[in-house]
């Protein structure tokens, strides 16, 4: 008797235990990559969606784990039975009835899903359109100069957007197949190379929300990260005008030394730097890149000493990263003041 | 081939006569052993898959570990995922079919024996050719599933996608192989009296993944052709800047991979349907019910595969289309569950440790289920994707439904297998230890998966608030390391202990039970005739005017438990000869397939080596068709 009520309490802890923490988790949180909140309109959809869908399928979960419980209790041999169990070979009105019931239940939930499908697919008339064009392992993020129409606007791993406005993300890949994510905000959608996906949310309030590349993309897939920053709509456009400039960099001391190296070096066979001979299309664009948070894909503070170490060997911070170590051809010296000119460009 | 005299027969062709031994078993013919060579081996590679695991589990325990590098780990979890699925569950079912298909018809072998030795030994080069990856330059690292253009030389220059492809092709044959001769088998080699609906539920399975397999095969061996060509002869199938799709690639890969989850489940759905009804007492409710959901899954398991591209850009018609048909898939599902509550009800239950993984399948495998509709809903997949709440969806209808039933399965027909009954007391604690632990394991992937933590990444940030449950996953994982290492001690003491197992332990209700533990080499001394379904308990009782069962006076054990004839005897039965050829045919494969990867960087070297190879196979092709049908 010992043994087996033991077995019972336990299976019957089990699942409950994982239900709690189910629930624990639902909750929304502030943690970064969060897919339950509300701070997005896409993602405050889908939670709309997805609650009512759990809160079926806990239900149903205490109903038949329950029942298989009751079943397991009662029917359990007992020793010194003095017959043997009824041979009964089923139940059609049972059947057909355990066949009804759990379709009705899932034709109840079709409904709701396929009108969001729909929903979601919707653009509005006044969204922002922005590129986004995701390579191992990096996202680059472009915008029409406001100034002027037909000229692109470049920049890499931080995307700004205005709050309260409907972004249309217009989502590629130069090589495998990514995918870009902003869990706080929306639903994941690929960037697959040859085609142009859609994906349409707004930030309903202003912040810095992160993203990560979320299809397996080799090496560095999980540090391709990237960070959204949702701002009021007047500050959104002051930055957008700022990064349409050409660079205006400091070009004495330390400074002007390292724009020497830079435009001397393979940097500008990639990278590319508004208004100077670097015009490389492959790599981050750096013409504003004193005025970025973050490094690396988001992965360290943007400090002069972290652009050398990254320059130094790009490799240790992302593996596979396709930007050659500099450690070997430059020396200490120089990386420094090429990291005092990149910080001079605000 | 009959007609051939022995005497002009040349020596190399004649067929070996060895039954034991190494020479017995590289030989052997009989489904038995080749379903024994089935199970071990796919033990043996569920140890290497769970180390795998456990390696990953160690990188992920903290934010920023350093345990393995990017790279490696990027190997282990293509490594995990293609040998738990090619190389563990499939051939541990493949296992049980082959042991327990003739035995449940009443047959004496499979309709082709020694196609089904070429199976076991293309599954076992297949395996052992991808994983020799390892001293080759690394094993593969573009994910089981390897999503094209990740698979093009231009991404991926090493020999481990070369390696991942061909073998998967390799295990593919092994697949479509095995399947014609099971669907051959159990259509043509029933019993008398054994109509279709007479069958044991767990045969009905075997017919029903065999068709699932003959059709999702096809599919990602094409794939994984144009994969090759792409690597060897430099096509552009995948290629984007020529014009390719690589669309196409999770199409053909989706539509074999869905069916595949299938080919996983329903096997242990049979066990399950097998088990229960032998510990309850009573019959399989809804018999009828069982075996078409089973075939419906089938059915409907070919008009899902998009709801694994949710969120490529397929657009909102596919998306809702397969949304809905998604959804219409868990109602076969969940009739099964109902009828295996069904089949305890009113029975008298009893807690052996085959019942106790039985119903932990049934268990976990609701869990499974309903995290299942939930991302069947695809705007919330588009949250879930790719997250660990996939993760814990998959194991827990994988883990916590496939690999508990193949437990349950090998508990229950373990002394069928091999004549011993293995401990029950460990098989308790093997049970205890693996449950929690895979709850431990799985449970908490759901939190970290709804709280943004993506799958395929070896490392995560601190701050992300998945460190404690993390942590909690690594422990779960070594729990059921320590559970599986319960298991093993239990089969080696079982192995030395003395004690033979009753050949009907559980009192149980199908043919296989009827012969001798373990069978003869010719299953049955007589054919039995079939009057009913669940023939061998109707032979040991019947019903009273109230429906319950009563002894039947006249069955008596000692002499229905078949006395183990030899090779015959008695009886003028005549087993097919063992055979090198299979063997001999499997080994040309790898042979090739080695010369395929050689010729870029050996030139000639590598071409030659192609064509031994296909020496070797032509060789045993020829020598299968030649060699005479029996010894001496």
């Amino acid at each position: 008797m010992g043994a087996r009520s033991r077995f019972i309490t336990l299976i019957r802890l089990a699942p409950l235990l994982l239900t709690l923490a189910l629930l624990a988790g639902g909750c929304t949180t502030n943690d970064p990559y969060d897919t339950l909140t509300d701070f997005g309109d896409h993602s405050k959809t889908v939670r709309g969606l997805f609650w009512p869908v759990l809160w079926v399928a806990i239900f149903v979960f205490f109903a038949v784990e329950g029942l298989l419980l009751f079943t397991m209790i009662r029917f359990r041999r007992r020793g010194g039975e003095r017959q043997m169990p009824k041979q009964t070979h089923g139940n059609t009105r049972l059947e057909v009835g355990w066949t009804i019931v759990p379709s009705l239940v899932l034709a109840i939930i079709a409904v709701p899903t396929i009108s969001t499908i729909v929903d979601l697919a919707r653009t509005p008339q006044n969204a922002l359109q922005v590129r986004v064009v995701a390579r191992q392992w990096w996202f680059e993020f472009i915008y029409a100069d406001p100034a002027d129409p037909n000229r692109a606007v470049s920049v890499a791993s931080e995307a700004h957007i205005p709050a309260g406005r409907p972004i249309h993300w217009t989502i590629e890949s130069e090589d495998v197949i990514h995918s870009f994510w902003v869990p706080n905000l929306a639903g994941k959608q690929d960037a697959v190379p040859g085609k142009k996906n859609d994906l349409v949310f707004t930030a309903r309030q202003p912040g810095v929300y992160h993203g990560e590349c979320a299809e397996y993309c080799l090496d560095s897939h999980a540090l391709m990260r990237f960070i959204v920053i949702a701002e009021p709509e007047g500050q959104f456009n002051t930055w957008l005008q700022g990064q349409a400039q050409s660079a205006t960099a400091r070009t004495t001391g330390s400074a002007g030394r390292g724009q020497e190296l830079f435009l001397g070096n393979a940097c500008i066979g990639c990278h590319a730097i508004e208004g100077s001979a670097a015009q490389g299309r492959t790599a981050p664009n750096l013409t504003h890149f004193g005025s970025r948070v973050s490094l690396a894909g988001n992965r360290l503070e943007n400090t002069p000493e972290n652009v050398v170490r990254w320059v130094t060997n790009p490799q240790q911070l992302k593996p596979g990263a396709k930007m050659p170590a500099f450690g070997g051809t430059l020396s200490e010296e120089d990386i420094k003041a090429i990291a005092d000119y990149l910080h001079s460009l605000k | 081939m009959a007609t051939i005299p022995q005497a002009a027969v040349p020596g190399f062709l004649r067929r070996p006569t060895a039954t034991q031994g190494f020479v017995g078993w590289v030989t052997t013919i009989d489904h038995k052993k080749i379903g024994a060579l089935y199970g071990v081996t796919a033990f043996i590679f569920f140890i290497l898959g769970g180390v795998e695991a456990l390696l990953i589990r160690l990188q992920l325990a903290q934010p920023n570990l350093d345990v393995l590098t990017a790279d490696r780990y990027n190997q282990l979890f293509t490594m995990h995922g293609t040998t738990m699925v090619f190389l563990v569950v499939m051939p541990m079912s493949s296992a049980f079919m082959n042991f327990l298909l003739p035995l449940q018809i009443g047959a004496r072998d499979v309709a082709f024996p020694r196609l089904n030795a070429l199976s076991y030994w293309v599954f076992l080069f297949g395996g052992l050719f991808l994983y020799s990856s390892l001293f080759f330059g690394g094993a593969p690292n573009q994910g089981w599933y390897g999503y094209a253009p990740l698979t093009t030389k231009l991404y991926t220059p090493g020999h481990g996608v070369d390696f991942w492809a061909l073998s998967l092709q390799m295990l593919g044959i092994a697949s479509l192989a095995s399947s014609f001769n099971f669907i051959v088998t159990a259509l043509n080699m029933r019993a008398p009296g054994m109509t279709l609906l007479r069958m044991p539920v767990f045969s009905w399975m075997t017919i029903v993944v065999s068709f699932l397999l003959i059709t999702a095969v096809p599919p990602i061996s094409v794939a994984l052709f144009e994969v090759s060509f792409d690597r060897f002869f430099g096509t552009n199938f995948f290629n984007v800047a020529k014009g390719g799709d690589p669309i196409l690639w999770q199409h053909l890969f989706w539509l074999f991979g869905h069916p595949e989850v299938y080919i996983l489940i329903l096997p242990a759905m049979g066990i399950v349907s097998e088990i229960l009804p032998a510990m309850s007492g009573k019959p399989l409710f809804g018999y009828a019910v069982v075996v078409f959901s089973g075939v419906a899954i089938g059915f409907m398991g070919w008009g899902v595969w998009a709801h694994h591209m949710f969120v490529v850009g397929l657009g909102p018609a596919a998306n809702a289309a397969f949304a809905t048909s998604t959804m219409l898939i868990a109602v076969p599902t969940g009739v099964k569950i109902f009828n295996w509550i069904g089949t305890m009800w009113g029975g008298q239950l009893r807690f052996a440790a085959p019942a106790k993984f039985a119903i932990g399948f049934v268990a976990m495998f609701i869990i499974g289920g309903l995290s299942g509709v939930t991302h069947a809903v695809a705007p919330a997949d588009t949250q879930q994707n790719d997250t660990y709440y996939i993760i814990a969806h998959f194991h827990y209808v994988l883990f916590g439904g496939a690999i508990f039933g193949l437990f349950g399965g090998i508990y229950y027909w373990w002394p069928k297998f091999t004549g011993k009954m293995l401990n029950e007391g460990i098989g308790t604690l093997h049970f205890w230890l693996l449950l929690i632990g895979f709850n431990l394991t799985f449970g908490p992937m759901h939190v970290v998966g709804l709280n943004g933590q993506l799958r395929r990444t070896f490392t995560y940030a601190e701050g992300t608030g998945w460190d404690t449950w993390n942590l909690v996953e690594t422990i779960g994982a070594f729990v059921i390391a320590v559970a599986v290492l319960a298991f093993i001690y239990n089969v080696i003491i079982t192995m030395r202990s003395r004690v033979r197992a009753p050949h009907d332990p559980w009192d149980a209700r199908t043919l296989e039970w009827l012969t001798a533990s373990p069978p003869p080499e010719h299953n049955f001394d007589e054919i039995p005739v079939v009057h009913a379904r669940d023939e061998f308990w109707h032979r040991k009782y019947s019903e009273d005017e109230s429906g319950r069962a009563v002894p039947r006076p006249d069955y008596q054990p000692q002499t229905a438990a078949v006395v183990q004839h030899a090779h015959g005897s008695g009886h003028g039965i005549h087993m097919p000869s063992p055979s090198y050829f299979p063997l001999v045919t499997a080994l040309g494969l790898p042979i090739m397939a080695s010369g395929l990867m050689m010729k870029d960087s050996y030139g000639y070297a590598g071409w030659g080596t192609i064509a031994v190879g296909a020496v070797v196979l032509l060789t045993g092709i020829y020598g299968w068709c030649l060699e005479p049908v029996a010894e001496e």
